[in-house]
């Protein structure tokens, strides 16, 4: 079996910030794979906005693609579903920032003890 | 700046945060405990902090709420319960998100969080490790939070799209 993953240009965060994006990554989870017709037949949204969002999709690299004669059947990308490497980054980020601003707090705090 | 140390332990699965700060232990410790203090580097860049209640004693709540300032003026509230203080070298509290009236949502995940303050004199090296029930729980969080990191991506962009104006 032949899987195309795209280069990633979309980050995890921004392709599933959008409702129907995440729809379709729970749509893909559960049934494991669905040719792109197969997951515009269950959204009110035209086809073509359903295509947009399997593209960022791909290039957030969340699904893959394997093309069968004319069907392109998508999966989830298992490699890049790992919830918890994403959320160590995510925290990561969060707390070194949060941090930082600690360490300015306590400056502050050294200087008037100091001048107490 | 000193570095965060971020490890994850899927075994007992935790995530541990370590990181040293260039103060006594007493300090760190009362910024992480007087709410005025708290209020001042808890919440992201643009975002103002409130906190609502510190009742700093096990069992006691710790409520807040980050309002963001401009953009899409997001608010996101969290209720910490403590389970264990002993000052000024360990704390261990659930965190919780909730609605603006501290409401918690049914089937909302919870994390554990412990945190160790060591004392190395003039510097102290905080030590976090937040536990999550399964990874199943941890979806859930991951997916709270992305609406509010999307809404940071965008503010850089704002951010971005500023410095180019008064560059050209």
């Amino acid at each position: 079996m032949v899987y195309y993953t795209y280069m990633q240009t979309v980050d995890i965060f921004t392709a599933l910030a959008e409702p129907t994006r995440r729809d379709i990554v729970e749509m893909l989870a559960c049934h494991g794979e669905l040719s792109a017709s197969d997951i515009s037949r269950k959204f009110r949204v035209s086809a073509a906005a359903v295509s947009q969002h399997l593209k960022v999709l791909r290039d957030s690299e969340l699904v893959r693609v394997e093309k069968q004669a004319q069907r392109r059947i998508y999966s989830i990308n298992p490699q890049k579903l790992d919830v918890l490497e994403e959320w160590a980054e995510r925290m990561k980020q969060l707390w070194s920032e949060r941090y930082d601003r600690l360490d300015k707090v306590l400056e502050q705090l050294k200087i008037q003890e100091k001048t107490k | 700046m000193n570095k965060l140390k971020v490890t994850v332990n899927k075994e007992s699965r935790q995530l541990i945060m370590e990181r040293e700060f260039d103060a006594n232990r007493e300090l760190v410790w009362k910024a992480w405990t007087t709410p005025e203090l708290l209020e001042k580097w808890w919440g992201p860049e643009h975002w103002l902090t409130t906190i609502h209640e510190m009742n700093f004693q096990p069992g006691g709540q710790w409520k807040y709420c980050m309002h963001e300032q401009g953009g899409q003026n997001m608010v996101s509230c969290g209720i910490a319960t403590f389970k264990e203080i002993v000052a000024p070298e360990k704390m261990v509290y659930t965190d919780q998100f909730s609605d603006e009236q501290f409401t918690i949502a049914e089937n909302m995940p919870t994390l554990e969080i412990t945190n160790i303050f060591e004392d190395q004199g003039e510097k102290t090296k905080l030590v976090s490790s937040s536990t999550f029930a399964s990874v199943e729980e941890l979806e859930k969080v991951v997916a709270m939070g992305v609406e509010e990191g999307f809404s940071q991506q965008l503010e850089r962009l704002d951010e971005l799209f500023i410095n180019l104006k008064s560059e050209s």
